[in-house]
Formats: C-alpha cells, sequence, structure tokens
C-alpha cells in the first residue's frame, strides 16, 4: 500500500469519529502497549503549536511515528470553525512519518473535541505511538487534558500573573511540566519563582519541572526533551489510572454529545412549556434524554 | 452546540505571492457561515496543499493567487490529486485570474474561480450546493 493511501484511510477514520459514529477500541484499551500522549495546554498564543512542531520534528529524526491532535475552537455563532495550527507546524509538512490533524472543539469544555480520546486509539492503530495533543487557548480550570494525556505540559509566557495565581485550584494541580516560552522576550525568572510555589511532588512521585524555552529560536528546547525522558517512568507507573481516566473521558463525552445532538434537535419552547407544566425538570430532562437513547 | 457534520474547507495560498488579505477575509468568512476552515497561510507548495487537504479530509480546496502564477499552481494540484487517486475534493480558485484563463482552469477541473468583487455569500451558497451534491 502506498504511504498516500495510507493516509487516506487514516483520514476517513478521523472524520468518521469526528462525526460521532462509534469506533471500538475495547482491546486497545485493554492491552499492555499504551500510545506515549503528550498534552499541550495552556492561553492562546503561548506557543503550543509552535512548541509542538519542535518535538515532532525531533521524534520524527529518530524514525518514531507522531500524531498531532490539534484542537482549535468552534463558533458558538456559526458552529464553523478556523483551524488555524497548522502554520506553526509548517517544517512538519514533508515528514512520512508525522500525521497532523487540525479539530474543531465543538464548544466543548476543556477545549477538546468529545472524541480526543477514540482519535488518540485510532492513530496508535496505524502505528503512531508518540501523539500530541494540543488544546485550544484555554486558562485556569480547562483540566480536562489530564484524563486524556500521559503528561501535561503547560505552556504560558513571562508575565502571567503573581504567585496567587499559582496557588490556585485548576490546571497548577495537574501539570508535570511548565513551560515558559519567548524567554526571549522577557525576564522569566521572576515568573518562575512564582510558578515553583505551585509545585508539590504528586501521588506518583514526579515534581513537576519548570522549564523557560523559545521555541520559535530554538533555545532550551534539549532541556525540555530531557525533562519529558526523566518523566517517563513515572507515566509507567500511573498508566492504569491514564486508561481509566481516558475511558472516563470517552464515557462523559458521548454522553455529553447525545445529550447536545438532543437538544439541538430539540425546540425549546416545546421543552419549556412540557416544563412549565409538570413543574419538574427533572422529570423533564429524564424524558428527554429516554427520548435521546 | 452542534455536533453534527460540517462541510470543511482548506484556504491555501500556493506560490510566493504575499497578498492574504482576501484569503484571511474568506477563511473567516466560511467559519462565520458554519463550515470548518483550516487556514494554512502563505508560501505552500502544491505538494503540501495536496498531502494536508489529504490529512485533513476537507471536502474542498480554495487556492488563492494574486501573482499571476495561478497557471502553474492550479495544474500542478490538479495533477498531484490525480496522481495520488483523490477525487471527492472540490477545488476552487480566487485571485487576480484573467477571464481567459479562467476557462483553461476549468477544463483542468477547477470547479469554479472567484474575482474580486465577489459577494461571499455567492462563494458559501456554491460551495454548499456543491458539496451536498457529492
Amino acid at each position: 500500500m502506498r504511504k498516500i493511501d495510507q493516509t487516506y484511510q487514516i483520514s476517513k477514520l478521523l472524520t468518521r469519529i469526528e462525526n460521532g459514529e462509534e469506533f471500538d477500541v475495547s482491546e486497545l484499551l485493554v492491552s499492555d502497549r499504551q500510545p506515549f500522549v503528550m498534552g499541550l495546554t495552556g492561553p492562546p498564543g503561548t506557543g503550543k503549536s509552535t512548541i509542538i512542531s519542535k518535538l515532532a520534528k525531533r521524534l520524527s529524526e529518530q524514525k518514531k511515528k507522531v500524531a498531532i491532535i490539534a484542537n482549535d475552537p468552534t463558533s458558538k455563532l456559526s458552529k464553523g470553525s478556523l483551524l488555524g495550527d497548522r502554520i506553526r507546524m509548517d517544517e512538519l509538512w514533508n515528514l512520512d512519518n508525522v500525521y497532523i490533524r487540525s479539530v474543531p472543539s465543538r464548544g466543548r469544555k476543556g477545549g477538546l473535541n468529545y472524541f480526543v480520546v477514540e482519535m488518540i486509539y485510532a492513530f496508535y492503530m496505524f502505528g503512531y505511538s508518540y501523539i500530541f495533543v494540543e488544546t485550544t487557548g484555554v486558562g485556569q480550570d480547562e483540566v480536562e487534558i489530564a484524563d486524556v494525556a500521559d503528561l501535561v505540559i503547560n505552556v504560558s509566557v513571562p508575565y502571567l500573573g503573581d504567585e496567587v495565581q499559582s496557588i490556585k485550584a485548576g490546571l497548577n494541580e495537574v501539570t508535570d511540566i511548565y513551560v515558559i516560552n519567548k524567554i526571549d522576550l522577557g525576564n522569566y525568572e521572576i515568573y518562575a519563582k512564582y510558578l515553583y510555589l505551585a509545585i508539590k511532588k504528586n501521588k506518583w512521585g514526579w515534581e513537576p519541572k519548570i522549564v523557560g524555552v523559545s521555541a520559535l529560536k530554538e533555545k532550551n528546547l534539549d532541556e525540555l526533551i530531557k525533562l519529558i525522558e526523566d518523566y517517563r517512568p513515572f507515566y509507567r507507573k500511573k498508566l492504569k489510572e491514564t486508561v481509566l481516566r481516558r475511558f472516563s473521558f470517552m464515557v462523559a463525552s458521548r454522553l455529553e454529545y447525545i445529550v447536545d445532538s438532543k437538544i439541538e434537535q430539540t425546540s425549546m419552547e416545546s421543552l419549556m412549556a412540557d416544563y412549565i407544566k409538570n413543574k419538574s425538570l427533572n422529570e423533564t430532562i429524564k424524558k428527554l434524554i429516554s427520548d435521546a437513547l | 452546540m452542534s455536533p453534527t457534520k460540517r462541510i470543511k474547507v482548506l484556504i491555501a495560498k500556493p506560490g510566493l505571492d504575499g497578498h492574504d488579505r482576501g484569503a484571511k477575509v474568506l477563511a473567516r468568512s466560511l467559519m462565520e457561515a458554519g463550515f470548518d476552515v483550516i487556514y494554512t497561510g502563505i508560501r505552500q507548495t502544491p505538494e503540501k496543499i495536496v498531502k494536508t487537504a489529504i490529512q485533513e479530509d476537507v471536502d474542498v480546496i480554495g487556492l488563492s493567487v494574486l501573482s499571476g502564477a495561478h497557471m502553474y499552481h492550479f495544474k500542478e494540484v490538479m495533477r498531484l490529486l490525480k496522481k495520488y487517486g483523490i477525487k471527492d475534493k472540490l477545488v476552487i480558485g480566487g485571485g487576480i485570474i484573467p477571464e481567459s484563463d479562467k476557462k483553461k482552469l476549468e477544463k483542468l477541473g477547477v470547479a469554479a474561480v472567484f474575482g474580486p468583487g465577489t459577494d461571499i455569500k455567492e462563494i458559501v451558497d456554491f460551495i454548499k450546493n456543491r458539496v451536498r451534491a457529492n
């Protein structure tokens, strides 16, 4: 089979998954062999796509098969999406062992499409064992990436708030590596000091690390790569839990997808009339859900 | 939010031409019309465009050229699609393209060419009609 034909085959499978068709991952889930999933998250414009591009290129040079699932936001108004992550990954286009797929978030919380886990396993089925998942640009509260990835890389830039931001709940509690990008543009050490307040050894014994880089100027990337390698033994320790988390993400997402589809097809006027009549939201919802299933 | 299937469009600028305002306006407008739009920006080669279209499984490839090099780039894109056996992509074009070349491009299999002043609604309707027909 020509390489391009296999690409075409994967591409069609991903489309079916994205459109809500069921994809059976049961055997892949229980297998001892699992993909290594790196989740990159952080505010818009911090450099997630650029960092992925650099890391993917290195992995590709080591003959690894690399897949990138790049989420971008969906418009609440039109339900269309503008997907622009590939622009930052221009250097990867001709690498035969790298596959980039842009994915609309469909407005799902966490900045991830409903079917990200199924997509991960679809890639893995085709031999892509290193997988990057990039969230849409997100802030403090979007911890869903930790349900999907083995390693959470939180990308920020210098001067993003003080130490109180670091001790808040949310993304900080699930970050494995903090990357402060664009260090060529400002003093990142003060910001790094604030971040240190968030550092706490997790239950697998990994202490989150902080590294300053400039992805565009390829500064300190070796340091980041070394941290990812240092992390590898810890990822194995928590693999069992990671698989369960992925499964829980799949379950919750499918449920949301079913409910969201149903709500979209339902007239709110008649649903509200139903609620006004029987005065119980639980009853109205029960009817809606049993109807959807 | 709608989880249903949407039409997927790739907007790309082949060649060295850097005039990307039109392509950006169109990318944004197609998003506002409810499409999923992959925007890959300037300085794309035909090979890169075709590979991207395959990886992303787009329904439509929209090429924007304002430099005069449209005949070469469009021809290459069409040739590569044929070489790889890809038949499920609608190819459309835009930019500064003389009337006399439009016919030649259509002969190559380019579905439509939209020049300056085109109403965006016209492009949206064209895509909707053609993609649904497929």
